[in-house]
Parts: C-alpha cells; structure tokens; sequence
C-alpha cells in the first residue's frame, strides 16, 4: 500500500528575484513499512526532499501525498531526526523526549509519559543518561536520544536526514544496527525516510535505495539482502559489493576523468 | 618565598602606606580609610598569590588570572602612588580639583549614612526600572518577534525609539511626572525596555533555522514554541542584554538624580560637586562603580546557579 506519494514535485528557490531550481519533477511511491535510503551527491536536492515530506517547506509544483492526504505542514504521523539540533540543549534528556511524547499524548498523565520516555531512553541504552543535558553526553548519545524522541512519539513515518553523519565510525554501525533493531521489531512496521550519503549505509539499512542526481531521482534500487542482517556476511557477499561499486560510479558519472567505469548490475 | 613578598604590587603597597602615615605637603584629613582600603587590595592580592601563585603549582589558567591580578594590583597601586606624588607629597597640583586620596577614603567614614541612603535609592528605582522593564521587552519582544506580520510592523517603530537615548527625554518626563520617583523609574523603563525589545526581536528574527525546523517537526503549539523553545533559547543574549541595560539604568539615574531628586548616588555626586567638595565627588563616582560592578558579580552568579545548561 502507498505511504508516501510524491507526485510531480518541483521547487524552486527564490533568491533576489532569481529562482533556482531545487527539485525538478520528482516522483517516488513508498509503501507502508519500507525503509527507504536516499543518496545523492550534496546539493542534490535530498535534503529538500525531506522537509518537504515533512511539511516544513511546499512544493511550488505538484503534491506530496500521505495516505493519499495532501501534506499541509508537521504532522503527528511524521518525525524527524537531524543531523545536528535535535536535541534542546535547556532540557535533560528525558525532558526532551517527554516534550515530544507531550505532542502526540495530550490525554496522557505526566507520569505516564515520563514512563514511555524513560522506556524509549531505555531502549537506546541511555537508561543512566535520562538526567543530562546534552551538552554532558557524546555526540552519539545525543542522537541516541533523538532516535529515543522518535520512537517515543511512536510515529507512523521516521524520517532521517544524515542522522548519524558527524558520527565516528563505531558508534555510527551501532547506531545503525539498534535502528533496524528497533524497526524490526515493531509490529507493524515503520516507514523509514533515510538520508545519507554513505553507499554502505545505505545498502546495509535499506530495502530500496533512490539515487538521486542533481534535482531528480535517477536510480531507484530494490535491495533484498533476505531476511539476514549479518553486517559480516552481508560485506562479504557478491550482490552487496557489485551494489556497492554501481552506486559509488553513480556519484563519479558526470566527471570528466571518471576512474570509476560505470559498473551496470 | 621573599621574591613573591616584594612582587611590584607589594613594593607599591608599602611605598603608599608610608606616604599615607607621614604628612606631606598638603594636609589631608584623617588617613585611616585610604589604609584600610590599600591594605584591603594588599591583603587580596597576597591571599590570592598564596592560593593561585606559580610557586604553589597551580594550574595554568589559574596562574594566568593570578598574574593579570598581580598586574592589575600593580596598576591601581602605581596609579594611585602618582596621584598621592603628585597631590599629598608634593603639592603640585590644586588641592580643590585633584584631593589626595586620604580625603578620598574620609568621605565613606564621614558621609557613609547619607551614602547607604542614596544605595537603597538608587537601588529601588534601578531595580524598579530595569526589571520592568526587561520583563515587559522580552515578553513583548518574544511575541513580536515571533509573528512576521507583528514584527514587520513593530520592528521599524522601535529601530526609530530605540535610537533616542533615555537622556534626551529624561528632563521632560521628569518635568510633567507628579513626583520624581514616578518619573525617575519610568526613564529607566523606557531606556531598557525598547533596546531590550529590539534585542529579543533579533534574537527571535535570527535564531537557528535548524533549532525552528526540529521544533517545529515536534508539532509544538504557539505556547510551547514560546517559552520551552524560544525563550529558553534567548536566556544568554537577555541576560548579556540586562548588564548593559543596568549599566545605562545608572547613567539615566545619575543624571535624573541630577535634575530632580534630593537623595541618591547621582544627587550626591551633583550636589557636592555644586559645592566644589570634589573629594566628596570622586568618592560618589567610585561608590557607583563598586556599586554597578556589584550588581554584574550578582547578575553573573544568577547566571551560574540557575542556567545548567552549556
């Protein structure tokens, strides 16, 4: 079933009179509970694309659909996970993520969301963390708990812009995995919007990668690794390699000394 | 040990307090307040030296402010020996304009009730002033800054009143208020709340888009984007704006003090100075300095103990 509709979306940017175009007739289709990567170089309108999904900017030319409702601005259906400022540096942790539970579950006591919160802290590992502020926790922490935010707030649609993008290495895969970890135990299944402009990322995370080059999509990939998501075996194997050496010549294409031989799959 | 004794400061110290128990050219009034006072700073300074000094391996940032302490003890105490040098000791220069320090000190042992008087006064109407009208900036300016079509509107009228010093009208209000505490914090009020508007309007106007987007992606109400986002938000820039608008409050004050009033900090100072008593004077003029400086130490320590973030 389509989530996600984004139907003949252009955009253009207006700067002194000048407009420049941002997005040029995109469309894509999600489906409930995929996990969708969208890669592309910078500047290649991704960013864009997900504030417009979540109604913080508009179209200036078709529409963006969700459970076949126009979007109209933020909604309770949708969160978003930044790459920086998620986290309101006045508030403790638990503090931040009860203010967006807050959002969705007015009738719920205050204790009640304190309990969902802490759970969701929990969940992260950050269960000893709940009363920092965020600028005593690392920067993988804090994105621990704004991952905690949006799962907390229990959204129908996750989207993530470069969430783990100023993160090292190692807190980067675990991060990774706790986020399919949590996704896939959810019964029923999240869609995840997730930007990123790592190929490895994208392949190991995702069910279906949309590469977009400067302002349209101009590859869309099913990935189907099965059911296994053993990073070790996952690396190792032929499909991810070739998937990988595919997009990586994607990002070189429009160079004029392309060292990378555009590798078809 | 002997060499931290005889740093500049302390050489400087004792120099002074020679000259302060002998009698020089002038003759001054009773030296007991300028010894004190320099065996205060004298007494700090060693207290300090001992704690932070480079000989008692404190760490290195606490042996940098220690030697800007040292150097800024050395530059009180040589300035005030050139005055002494040139006033007490050897008469050079006219007694009336340029008192020796001595007759300085004198003044808080002799005028002190008629100064905590004009503290408390000049305090009231500060504190009167500058909290309304800081309050009612940051509130309005929250609002404001908040809705375009209020700021579009607002903003320009206040670039324009923002602009007029409180000075300038502080001799009319006084002029057509009933009475002179009325009008005095009233040109406080006004002296702060409009730049302090201004400053919440920029802060508003300019906040990281990023901080407004993840906000908004939260679904926050207007209430909630107000005051658990964007006011928390604004807290350092207010409190930045608050010391200079204390700053301004005692010069508005002073001066207003100096056209209607009958006590306070600003009264005294014009009142002797109407008198030629220009020791009575500067002891006004650094009284008002402790006293400002003071209210920056509270402000400061406010600051730290009740903003846990950052």
């Amino acid at each position: 079933m389509a989530k996600i509709e984004v139907v003949d979306v252009s955009l253009e940017y207006n700067d002194d009179g000048e407009s420049f175009p941002a997005l040029e007739n995109i469309n894509l289709t999600i489906d409930q509970g995929e996990f969708v990567c969208i890669i592309g170089p910078s500047g290649c309108g991704k960013s864009t694309l997900l504030s417009l999904l979540e109604g913080l900017i508009f179209p200036t030319k078709g529409k963006i659909m969700i459970d076949s409702c126009e979007v109209r601005g933020p909604g309770k259906d949708r969160c978003v996970v930044f790459q920086h400022y998620s986290l309101f540096a006045w508030f403790t942790a638990i503090q931040n993520v009860a203010l967006g539970v807050k959002q969705v579950a007015e009738h719920l006591s205050s204790k009640e969301i304190n309990d969902i919160s802490m759970n969701a802290l929990g969940k992260v590992g950050l269960g000893n963390y709940a009363n920092k502020y965020p600028y005593q926790l690392s920067g993988g922490m804090q994105q621990r708990v704004a991952i905690a935010r949006g799962l907390a707030m229990n959204p129908q649609i996750l989207l993530m812009d470069e969430p783990f993008g100023a993160i090292d290495t190692r807190n980067r895969l675990d991060l990774q995995d706790l986020l399919l970890d949590l996704c896939a135990k959810d019964e029923n299944r999240k869609t995840v919007v997730f930007i990123t402009h790592d190929v490895d990322e994208a392949i190991y995370l995702a069910d279906r990668i949309v590469f977009m080059d400067p302002k349209v999509v101009a590859e869309d990939i099913k990935i189907d690794f099965g059911d296994s998501r053993k990073r070790d075996e996952i690396f190792a194997s032929d499909a991810f390699m070739k998937l990988q050496r595919h997009l990586v010549s994607l990002f070189y294409r429009h160079l004029e000394k392309n060292i990378w031989k555009d590798v078809a799959l | 040990m002997i060499r931290k004794f005889l740093a500049l400061p302390t050489i400087l110290y004792f120099i002074l307090l020679y000259i302060a128990f002998t009698s020089g050219a002038i003759k001054t009034d009773d030296s007991t307040a300028f010894i004190v006072v320099l065996t205060g700073i004298e007494m700090f300074f060693i207290c300090t030296e001992f704690k932070y000094g480079a000989r008692n391996g404190g760490n290195l940032k606490e042996r940098q402010s220690q030697n800007s302490r040292r150097d800024i003890t050395a530059i009180i105490f040589a300035v005030m020996l050139w005055w002494e040098l040139t006033t007490k000791v050897f008469g050079l220069v006219s007694k009336v304009l340029f008192p020796p320090l001595d007759n300085v000190f004198y003044v808080f042992v002799e005028d002190y009730p008629d100064m905590l008087k004009g503290i408390v006064n000049s305090l009231y109407l500060v504190f009167s002033g500058v909290g309304s009208g800081t309050v009612a900036g940051v509130a309005v300016g929250l609002l404001v800054g908040w809705i375009p079509r209020l700021r579009n509107t607002v903003a320009p009228i206040a670039n324009v009143v923002a602009a007029v010093p409180a000075l300038i009208y502080a001799p009319y209000v006084v002029a057509v208020s009933p009475s002179f505490k009325l009008a005095s914090i009233f040109v406080i009020f006004l002296g702060c709340f409009w730049p302090t508007l201004m400053n919440m309007i920029g802060n508003i106007a300019g906040a990281d888009k990023k901080l407004l987007d993840s906000a908004r992606s939260l679904n926050l109400g207007t209430a909630s984007m107000l005051f658990k986002v964007l006011l928390p938000y604004s807290v350092y820039p207010i409190i930045a704006n608050l010391r200079i608008r204390v700053a301004d409050a005692f010069m508005v004050l002073t001066f207003a003090e100096m056209i209607g009033s009958n006590v306070g900090l600003g009264f005294y100072v014009k009142r002797w100075s109407n008198f030629a008593k220009y020791n009575k004077v500067f002891a006004g003029i650094i009284l008002i300095g402790v006293v400002v400086t003071a209210i920056n130490k509270l402000i400061k320590l406010f600051e730290n103990r009740f903003i846990k973030w950052k």
